[in-house]
């Protein structure tokens, strides 16, 4: 009688002893070498610590919407007689103290050049690019305070005579303030006139916005907001910051056939109606506004260059900017 | 721990352990060009993850672990390449072929090939490459009652396959314990 383990070990050295690999040892020790060095390869080399940054970046970015500041916007309107009239910033400070009317400190220039404070909490900004006129603004006021819901921003002002001449200071609430936590610095406004500004209507620029409907299958689909600049060839895939903290005002446009658009923003949806499109333009028939589009292939994905004709370009005729959609569907 | 593999320590472990890798994986892939692939990868990665062998532990069994991982991956990917149930006669050495005459044999390796590729990796294991119980306990992943059962499961199969033959299988039980 044989032992059943030993037959099994026999059949199998026996069926399977005399079989070799053909594979060589030269050949795997090399193929070990190549892909070691793969390890500390230059493409890695690079590829590490960009990937690192990239993080770091993104965690950093996204810190900083985390942490931002939001200030109280919702102050019930409280009437200061005092403001109402029309200013003009003759200086920016870092404290109330450092002003003095005899020297300038801040010598680069300003965007902001005039705010007109209107009864019940209206104003009318004017800027030092473009015609410089005043025109509508985001911003409000209640006694003691600028409002900008929003960039979620409450500067306050106060009061000060220096020399015989009543100056305020306006807390400048920029980015540095929002994101990085700093303290504000003033913005000093001289008073230019008592006048209360209600019945002002600024002037917008009409465009032609009655074409007939040509298509462009290339349009339609559903865009989804990247970025925004100044020119379309400021664009790179890689976004800007204000991109990647996501505080683009349009989200998503989403364009269908026969000249339809609907649109999504951070203030809510804009129904299909208000806006249309044909061939090379989306329209705004309402506010007489004919923005150009271009669409762009870029690195395999598709692109689309909205210009962005807001206020500042309908009332101060400031040249417009664009925002950037990818193609998503 | 130990340093990076130096070539001359690969090359050892390569001419040593190669042949008995490659016949495990003809074994359980029927398929020589495969059973190649198989040993390649297999003293690939030996050799990138040499630095994890403990020394102090016996070779084989850390070699055969990484082979039967590479093994099942490549099974899985392979699973079309598997028409048959048994090495084709081709691909065995005709010299062994001629010794083999045994009609017992002749069955019994029929049997051994007609099991479930779980039995088949442990009984390669243990009746081809000789790892003790509680070393293919620990190349499976499996504590060594399972090992154990998984061991006397596939020999009580075998059984059923040759029932009709002289061969007995009485004394498994008492293998099964006597080689751990």
């Amino acid at each position: 009688m044989e032992q059943f383990d030993s037959r099994i070990e026999e059949a199998m050295k026996m069926k399977l002893d005399g079989s070799e690999p053909s594979v060589r040892f030269g050949t795997v020790w090399n193929k070990h070498k190549k892909k070691s060095r793969k390890i500390f390869g230059i493409r890695r080399v690079i590829a590490i610590p960009g990937i690192v940054l990239i993080a770091l970046l993104a965690l950093s970015l996204v810190g900083f919407k985390i942490n931002a500041i939001v200030d109280k916007t919702d102050y019930p309107f409280v009437n200061d007689q005092q403001v109402i009239g029309k200013w003009q910033i003759v200086d920016m400070v870092e404290t109330v103290d450092q002003f003095s009317p005899d020297k300038k400190l801040w010598q680069s220039d300003l965007i902001l050049k005039e705010l007109a404070f209107i009864n019940e909490g209206k104003m009318l900004i004017s800027v030092t690019q473009g015609n410089g006129k005043l025109g509508p603004t985001n911003f409000k006021w209640t006694q003691g305070m600028v409002l900008n819901k929003w960039e979620k921003t409450a500067s306050k002002y106060e009061f000060k005579d220096i020399n015989g001449t009543s100056y305020m200071f306006l807390e400048c609430k920029s980015g540095d303030y929002t994101y990085f936590h700093k303290k504000p610095w003033y913005l000093v406004l001289t008073k230019v006139d008592d006048t209360d500004y209600s019945n002002y209507k600024p002037t917008a620029i009409e465009d032609k916005v009655d074409y007939p409907f040509v298509d462009d299958p290339q349009l339609i689909g559903t865009w989804e907001t990247v970025d925004y600049v100044k020119t379309i060839d400021d664009f790179n895939t890689m976004g800007s910051i204000q991109s990647m903290i996501g505080n683009l005002f349009l989200v998503q446009l989403d364009i269908v056939e026969n000249g339809k658009i609907s649109a999504k923003t951070t203030e809510g949806n804009i129904p299909e109606g208000f806006l249309t499109w044909t061939k090379g333009l989306i329209l705004d028939t309402k506010h007489k506004i004919a923005s150009k589009y271009e669409i762009k292939e870029i690195k395999g994905d598709t692109y689309l260059f909205y210009e962005w004709k807001s206020g500042d370009y309908s009332y101060r005729e400031i040249k417009p900017e664009y925002f950037v959609l990818k193609k998503v569907k | 721990m130990i340093n990076n593999i130096t070539q001359e320590q690969a090359e050892a472990i390569f001419r040593k352990h190669s042949a008995d890798v490659y016949r495990v994986a003809l074994f359980l892939s029927k398929s020589p060009a495969l059973a190649d692939d198989i040993t390649q990868d297999t003293f690939l990665q030996v050799f990138s993850k040499y630095h994890t062998y403990d020394p102090a532990q016996p070779i084989n069994p850390w070699i055969y672990k990484i082979e039967l991982n590479i093994t099942r991956k490549t099974m899985r990917k392979q699973k079309w390449h598997i028409f048959s149930k048994e090495i084709p006669d081709i691909v065995l050495n005709s010299v062994e072929n001629a010794v083999l005459k045994n009609e017992l044999n002749e069955e019994l390796w029929k049997a051994i090939n007609k099991l479930t590729q779980k039995s088949k990796e442990i009984i390669v294991m243990h009746y081809y490459s000789g790892l003790k119980l509680s070393e293919i306990a620990a190349v499976l992943g499996i504590p060594l009652g399972t090992c154990k059962s998984r061991l006397n499961t596939a020999l009580t199969s075998l059984e059923k396959h040759l029932v009709g033959n002289n061969i007995v299988t009485a004394n498994k039980g008492e293998d099964l314990y006597g080689t751990v």
